[in-house]
């Protein structure tokens, strides 16, 4: 950023590229005023006292007015201030060749080859010329620092999605620990299969949903595992409706999504209740589209209001929908009184 | 270049070392009358007669041709003839006599910065020798050029004329001194003056009292004698 910050802005630079302008103009005029074949030495010094008079008018725009009076507000002052510039040098123009200069170079011979409406015409066409070449530069400054600032928001939304999968993974895992300790106590025969399903899905939590997208069939082959690691946990009283339609073929998905509303699904409702507990699953996936049901009955103490890490499951989930799905996903929540439904539509 | 040196060297029987300008310094619009210029001037026994065109005898000569052209018109004047009307109002003929010819040159004033200059054109050559086969060569069909000089009157009758100085203004321009469009031919080592009206008016304007453009081998005084 440095680097390109001195390329654009070093004095150095910038008094080249004024230099290689003026230079450029040097010899345009030059080549415009000669009056013989090939230019004259009173072509040359013609030329030089022409852009001499041409130089105060363009950087007192470029550099005064623009700056302090080039907005909306002030272009009334602006403009105003600009025809006077333009005039005052056009007659210093004018006059310097056809009178002035016969006092200031005695043994040079020339006269102002142009009426005054064509030096002011000189003038405004130099004027815009160099009003675009100093917007031009900065239209590029522009355009490379809003590039340099979406660079910056990429590199801060890489940083809050990490932050939010580190969030989400210690939260999922505190509630698993909890019921593998629940089932310990139990002394219950299914721990050791518990803990190796555990173990299956700590390797995708730790090592493969470090990607920002994973397999969808990855991501439902995990869920499956999830389920029934809180079916063990949840016993008899759950029931668990889970509907599949569609093909998979290869689509992608951003790791830990659906386990996130699989999560606050049992939170809510398996653990919470007291009889009659279910939850309704709905998995339909198209070519490049998934929708995504998840409904649950609702305790009637809720898991969630006793810990410090309230809703903090789906907050979570909801940013990363907007940092890796913007505009592509859609996501409806229903917390009505005795059931909680969560539908989200995806474009994959 | 055949044409300019024809009217170069009629000029140069004259007046050696002139500036030829292929632009009048002196248009309709800008054409100043002065009465004090008319009447016969002489400078070392030859005279010089002045009169106003509409009064010479040249305009009378070709005053049939002008009212053709006004009737194939309509009776109406054409807008060059309007222009001419104007011009010729305020311009003179100065017929002199030399070596058997007879010199016809138009000339036309103007004033610039409070000086007055006059541009002159020849428009016709006569024969004054009946022996000669050549009689009259007139310019209408030629291309015009003009010579240029300042124009200052005396107290007591006198009137004098200061050319510009060609050798002076060459070398300026030669020595890349001098920007003015110019064409020079190297054969004959003659030059003439291509820029336009308005450039030469600005040119004497500023330098119309630089005693360097005019000096005393260019300058003819004449003496009024009616």
């Amino acid at each position: 950023m440095k680097k390109k910050y001195w390329e654009l802005n070093h004095p150095i630079l910038r008094i080249i590229q004024h230099l290689a302008f003026w230079v450029l103009s040097f010899f345009v005029f030059l080549y415009l005023f000669k009056t013989g074949a090939k230019p004259e030495k009173i072509d040359y010094v013609y030329t030089i006292l022409f852009q001499l008079t041409l130089l105060p008018a363009v950087y007192i725009n470029i550099e005064l007015l623009l700056p302090t009076l080039g907005n909306r507000k002030r272009i009334l002052f602006y403009l105003l201030s600009l025809i006077t510039i333009i005039i005052l040098f056009a007659w210093i123009n004018y006059n310097f060749f056809d009178n002035w200069s016969a006092k200031v170079f005695p043994d040079y011979f020339f006269i102002s080859y142009f009426t005054f409406r064509e030096i002011v015409l000189f003038f405004i066409v130099y004027i815009i010329i160099t009003m675009l070449l100093k917007l031009s530069k900065s239209w590029f400054l522009v355009s490379w620092l809003q590039k340099e600032l979406l660079e910056k928001e990429k590199q801060k939304t890489v940083v809050e999605l990490k932050a939010l999968k580190a969030q989400i993974n210690p939260h999922f895992f505190f509630n698993t620990l909890n019921s593998i300790y629940s089932m310990a106590l139990d002394k219950d025969d299914r721990l050791p299969g518990t803990v190796l399903q555990l173990s299956d899905l700590m390797r995708y939590f730790l090592y493969e949903s470090k990607d920002n997208f994973v397999p969808l069939e990855k991501e439902l082959a995990v869920a499956n595992d999830y389920i029934a690691l809180q079916k063990i946990r949840s016993g008899e009283q759950l029931s668990i409706e889970i509907i599949k339609q569609g093909e998979l073929n290869g689509q992608k998905i951003a790791p830990l999504l659906l386990i996130t509303f699989l999560e606050n699904a049992f939170k809510h409702g398996a653990k919470g209740s007291s009889g009659n507990t279910f939850i309704k699953l709905d998995i339909k996936v198209e070519k490049n589209k998934l929708n995504f049901t998840v409904e649950n009955n609702k305790g009637l103490i809720d898991e969630v209001n006793t810990g410090d890490h309230n809703g903090l499951g789906l907050e979570n989930v909801k940013r990363q929908l907007e940092l890796l799905y913007p505009g592509k996903h859609l996501l409806n929540i229903k917390d009505e009184q005795d059931r909680f439904v969560v539908a989200l539509q995806l474009s994959l | 270049m055949k044409k300019i040196l024809f009217f170069l060297s009629i000029l140069m029987v004259t007046i050696s070392s002139c500036v030829t300008s292929l632009q009048p310094l002196v248009t309709y619009n800008s054409a100043i009358a002065d009465n004090r210029i008319e009447g016969t001037w002489q400078q070392d026994g030859q005279e010089y007669i002045v009169q106003n065109v509409f009064i010479s005898d040249f305009y009378k000569k070709n005053k049939k041709d002008l009212e053709k052209n006004r009737k194939e018109n309509n009776g109406q004047l054409s807008e060059k003839d309007k222009k001419d009307s104007i011009l010729f109002s305020r311009s003179y003929i100065i017929t002199y006599t030399k070596n058997g010819m007879q010199y016809l040159l138009f000339g036309s004033m103007i004033k610039l910065n409070g000086r007055l200059f006059m541009n002159f054109t020849p428009v016709d050559m006569i024969s004054t020798d009946s022996t000669s086969t050549i009689t009259e060569i007139n310019f209408d069909n030629r291309l015009n050029s003009y010579t240029i000089a300042r124009v200052q009157f005396g107290t007591v009758n006198t009137m004098k004329l200061d050319f510009i100085d060609g050798g002076y203004l060459h070398d300026q321009i030669k020595a890349g001194r001098m920007k003015i469009k110019n064409e020079t031919d190297e054969l004959y080592g003659t030059f003439l003056i291509t820029a336009s009206t308005r450039e030469l008016q600005q040119f004497l304007e500023k330098y119309g009292n630089d005693s360097r453009f005019f000096n005393k081998e260019n300058s003819v005084t004449l003496n009024r004698k009616s």
